[in-house]
């Protein structure tokens, strides 16, 4: 989940879920808008748990935002079931700029450059040295939980960590002052009820630089990320 | 290039993101977690131009295609799950998930099922801009802006470890949270206003 502030689901979730979908016969659709084309250090989600969806929606990284492009993957059961309808009862979902040359050339060569830089894998690799970089946060009282799956990460705001108060009103803050450092970010505001955290969003290209990712330059996420004042230290 | 994000500065004026300043910048959440392969690659500009120049348009009505649509959607099959397929493509998130809502429904009709048409989506998701996407997404501010709902979705608590509150372990707590939510009977249920059910 990304916009929704970066939740990370733990190993037992999507077998589980794979596992009640067959039962009750439902079919699983995965939106991977956001995680689709590497951005997880997997080419598409699910496959870090070893899980198949019978439907994947994708959009964002097809194209890295060159030009905007989405889609729909069908597995063969949904395919097939598709291809054999009958004529009376026809698959009509069509749409004028369905499969647009000049959008799908560009993802074609996107797709071409992930391939060439190992993209996909360096996202797992640069993205277990940004979590371990956003951990250092910890030290911070008002940072309850830093998690996150390849390269995107969600660093969650507290009042108070033993209550898990969430911390409102301050994520616009932090990331103003990131912005004075030269860090673009995205706060997913929290909200008292149900109780959430402001939270600071990190989606950067799988390219960043490994001195970004890490702690030990003064330009890293998480050296840019601590706050420069002390009234919400 | 980069976002067409703006903020005002303290002088009142409006500035935006796409200056040579904001491009040096590092793109924490550049475009929403759209660039995997990040700014300025000439060689996309590149064959978008090539495309224009040999083919701008295609219609893909009445089963007609064109080269970079079927051999993209070759690639993105060919690195996707081991079931997958086939690709239709779309022109953004939104418009994916609408029709992922959509293939699915229509599934069930065809395989004599017509009574299957719950969508079940988790609580603080976010699925799109259009109205099902909307009513798939589990934050209540965009229905209180724009409800009703579509009808026919439910939304389960999501795997969140941070905040889970049952007895069980996180993923196999939310994992049965959309079963039972699959299990009541009769029609959809409205997002609860507060706390997650579970």
């Amino acid at each position: 989940m990304g916009a929704g502030g970066v939740i990370v689901p733990p190993p037992s979730y999507f077998p589980r879920l794979r596992e009640i979908c067959d039962r009750y016969d439902v079919l699983l659709i995965a939106d991977e808008v956001i995680t689709g084309f590497g951005r997880t250090g997997r080419w598409f989600a699910l496959g870090h748990w070893g899980v198949e969806p019978d439907l994947v929606s994708f959009a964002k990284g097809v194209t890295s935002g060159y030009l905007p492009l989405g889609g729909v993957i069908a597995s063969k059961r949904v395919h097939e079931a598709i291809e054999s309808a009958p004529s009376d009862r026809r698959f009509m979902h069509a749409a004028t700029y369905s499969g647009h040359p000049v959008c799908c050339a560009v993802g074609l060569r996107n797709i071409e450059i992930i391939e060439r830089e190992g993209l996909v894998e360096r996202a797992g690799v640069m993205g277990r040295r940004l979590l371990a970089g956003l951990g250092d946060l910890h030290d911070l009282p008002v940072v309850g939980d830093v998690r996150g799956l390849g390269m995107m990460c969600g660093v969650e705001l507290v009042k108070d960590r033993s209550t898990k108060a969430p911390a409102l009103d301050i994520g616009w803050r932090i990331s103003r002052e990131a912005l004075a450092l030269g860090l673009l970010l995205r706060i997913r505001p929290g909200s008292a009820d149900p109780p959430v955290g402001d939270t600071i969003c990190l989606a950067p290209p799988l390219m960043t630089l490994t001195e970004t990712c890490s702690t030990a330059s003064r330009r890293s996420y998480a050296r840019r990320l601590r706050p420069q004042r002390a009234d919400y230290r | 290039m980069i976002i067409a994000s703006r903020w005002s500065s303290s002088k009142g004026k409006v500035r935006c993101c796409a200056t040579p300043r904001a491009a040096n910048a590092s793109t924490g959440y550049q475009g929403c977690g759209t660039s995997i392969s990040a700014t300025a690659r000439a060689e996309l500009a590149d064959a978008a131009s090539a495309q224009m120049r040999r083919i701008a348009f295609a219609s893909a009505y009445i089963g007609a295609t064109n080269e970079p649509a079927v051999r993209l959607a070759e690639k993105i099959v060919g690195h996707a799950y081991p079931n997958s397929a086939a690709v239709y493509f779309t022109t953004a998130g939104a418009e994916s998930n609408e029709s992922a809502f959509k293939f699915a429904r229509y599934y069930w009709k065809i395989k004599d099922k017509p009574e299957k048409t719950k969508i079940i989506s988790r609580i603080h998701a976010y699925h799109g801009v259009s109205l099902a996407a909307m009513s798939a997404t589990g934050m209540a501010a965009y229905h209180k802006m724009f409800g009703p709902l579509v009808p026919g979705f439910i939304q389960a608590a999501p795997p969140y470890a941070y905040r889970w509150a049952g007895n069980e372990e996180p993923g196999i707590g939310a994992a049965d949270a959309v079963e039972k939510a699959y299990s009541r009977r009769g029609p959809a249920i409205p997002l609860p206003r507060s706390s997650p059910s579970r």
